[in-house]
């Protein structure tokens, strides 16, 4: 508890990714001085500028390997890993990859192959075609070795070499914390817009020729900007930082889309594998989500998952649990109808009852709060909280 | 300016420049609602609300006080005061065990495990307790036990943590010790 007066550090390195941001001068492929391709297997020579950007990568990947956050469930991972490795073909050996429990829409590539997928993300992905898009950016950077032609072009510039060392720092151990290092591990630099286009270029393709229906693409831009303007919050998404989401994204990946489905071929959305790969731990980044207390945002999100149709009795649980967390005039019989509404679809989970019978107790119908809260009992005989539930009983009595 | 004094009070704490004083095995008051009585001696550090006590360091094992949070205060600063997980007066056990979770979540802790609620008296009034599990940022798993009790609208809480495989069951039986002997002054 003696951190609990401690300030995030967080604002120090959205100060330098916003810094990053304004820096536009990315070397666009073909122009002069553009490096080619990075080649599957390939690692940068030892006397290189390239290789010390690999090593400090390096270095924060080990770190990230043994963080708190990491999520270790075999079946995410080998999901999430089996679809980057369908998008990166020969180069699926050169990446690793890395799930991590933050509630954040957020994809990151370090220029050493390490993808870090943040859980915000996967919460807010309909399918594995959207998720599919989002990972062919990424790889789109480690492709065209965006973080070192940034690197070269910011230097040529300016000196910028303290906020190097600033940014490899935060990527160690301190105040900015594993936030700075997984912004550190994915864009050393946040991307110009022109590497973003390419990116979207690369990614673009890459599920389109996997075989996933490029519809689904302009999908997911669209739902994070009416998440965006739901949340009215001038702090933007550490993902907006680094990919500003416009108008002219969604068009231009519209165009794309028409154009490569009039050209026929396989349109995979695989709705039912991403499904399958993530359900177990949906509820774990739902509570995350609402532990932010954005709830207009998380309204945006519950309401995407709600239209999917899977887990309805979970996903109006977590609706009911969004009201009564923010407990605003009228939350309170606004939860109870979401609770009740869970429970009406089959599937909620058994603290359904309990968080309906410690409501209606607060109301004061100590009957429904009592027959509640023996529900929850019989649900799970062996709950964690039994010895504290029927103390609620027996006060209710 | 509170929250200001204590980033000041914590910074110091966290430099090693803050005062520490000795807490004697002798029974020692915290703040004015009740006493304790500790068997070993520990360092303590006050900060306004919060007390804490260490055997080898707050980093390794730290036995936190939290001297009566009034209505709609919160347990951790940081964020805008609406994104803050905040104490209401009228809250179950339950909802206290969450308001811990989401503080503690808040702070940078991952894979956090609440179990165990349940009710036990602190002193003489009517409290709760549970067990805690969860990582730091940099994978430091770490166990912990939240004892606390409402009195008069304000919430008091003891909160002993330290690392699971060793500081935190090193002085574990003497912070049970601890919890029961709290007496209302």
């Amino acid at each position: 508890m003696s951190r609990a007066v401690m300030r995030h550090g967080t604002s120090a390195v959205c100060v330098l990714l916003i810094i990053l941001t304004c820096v536009s001068c990315a070397t666009l492929r073909g122009a002069p001085g553009a490096l080619p391709d990075i080649e599957p297997g390939q690692r940068p020579s030892l006397d290189t500028d390239e290789a010390g950007l690999w090593m400090l990568m390096d270095r924060v990947e080990t770190s990230l390997r043994t963080s708190g956050g990491l999520v270790t469930d075999p079946g995410l991972t080998t999901y999430v890993r089996g679809v980057v490795c369908q998008l990166a073909g020969s180069y699926c050996p050169d990446i690793r990859v890395y799930v991590i429990q933050t509630p954040h829409f957020n994809a990151t590539m370090a220029p050493n192959g390490a993808i870090a997928v943040w859980t915000g993300l996967i919460l807010r992905t309909q399918n594995e075609a959207q998720l599919a898009y989002i990972l062919g950016h990424e790889l789109g950077h480690y492709l065209r070795r965006h973080s070192v032609q940034m690197w070269r072009d910011v230097r040529s510039t300016s000196d910028l070499l303290v906020l190097f060392n600033v940014l490899a720092a935060a990527a160690g151990v301190g105040y900015a914390g594993n936030l700075g290092q997984l912004i550190a591990l994915g864009s050393l630099y946040a991307f110009s817009r022109d590497n973003e286009r390419e990116a979207d270029d690369v990614g673009f393709e890459l599920m389109v020729k996997a075989g996933y229906d490029p519809h689904e693409a302009p999908k997911i831009w669209e739902a994070l900007i009416k998440e965006r303007d739901a949340a009215k919050d001038p702090a933007p998404f550490i993902f907006f930082a680094t990919h500003p989401p416009t108008e002219e994204r969604i068009a231009t990946l519209r165009k794309l889309a028409q154009e490569a489905a009039a050209q026929g071929g396989p349109a995979v959305v695989g709705k039912d594998r991403f499904v399958a790969a993530t359900r177990p731990l949906r509820a774990t980044f739902l509570r995350d989500e609402l532990r932010q207390r954005e709830f207009a945002r998380s309204q945006i999100v519950l309401d995407h998952l709600i239209d999917t149709g899977v887990g309805l009795g979970e996903l109006y649980f977590f609706q009911g649990e969004l009201h009564r967390l923010r407990a605003e005039p009228g939350d309170e019989a606004k939860a109870i109808t979401a609770y009740q509404r869970a429970l009406e679809a089959g599937d909620a989970p058994i603290e359904t009852h309990r968080a309906l019978g410690l409501l209606y107790a607060k109301a004061g119908d100590k009957q429904k709060a009592r027959l509640a809260l023996q529900r929850y009992l019989r649900g799970r005989p062996d709950a964690e909280d039994r010895a504290m539930i029927q103390r609620y009983l027996q006060q209710l009595d | 300016m509170r929250h200001i004094a204590r980033a000041v009070a914590l910074a110091l704490l966290l430099t090693g420049c803050s005062t520490y004083s000795l807490v004697e095995p002798r029974r020692t008051a915290i703040g004015d609602l009740y006493t304790v009585e500790p068997q070993i001696a520990w360092s303590a550090v006050r900060m306004g609300k919060m007390e804490i006590w260490t055997v080898d360091g707050p980093s390794l094992q730290e036995l936190a006080f939290i001297k009566g949070l009034r209505d709609g205060e919160p347990l951790v600063e940081g964020k805008a005061r609406d994104k803050r997980p905040q104490f209401k007066k009228n809250m179950t056990a339950s909802d206290l065990m969450e308001f811990v979770v989401d503080s503690v979540s808040m702070m940078g802790g991952q894979q956090i495990a609440a179990k165990n609620l349940r009710p036990i008296p602190f002193g003489n009034v009517p409290g709760f307790r549970f067990d805690l599990s969860f990582s730091t940022q940099e994978g430091l798993e770490k166990d912990a036990v939240v004892a606390g009790a409402i009195v008069k609208d304000r919430l008091y809480l003891i909160h002993y943590s330290g690392t699971r495989a060793y500081y935190y069951p090193k002085y574990q039986a003497h912070v049970e010790q601890i919890i029961d002997s709290i007496r209302m002054q």
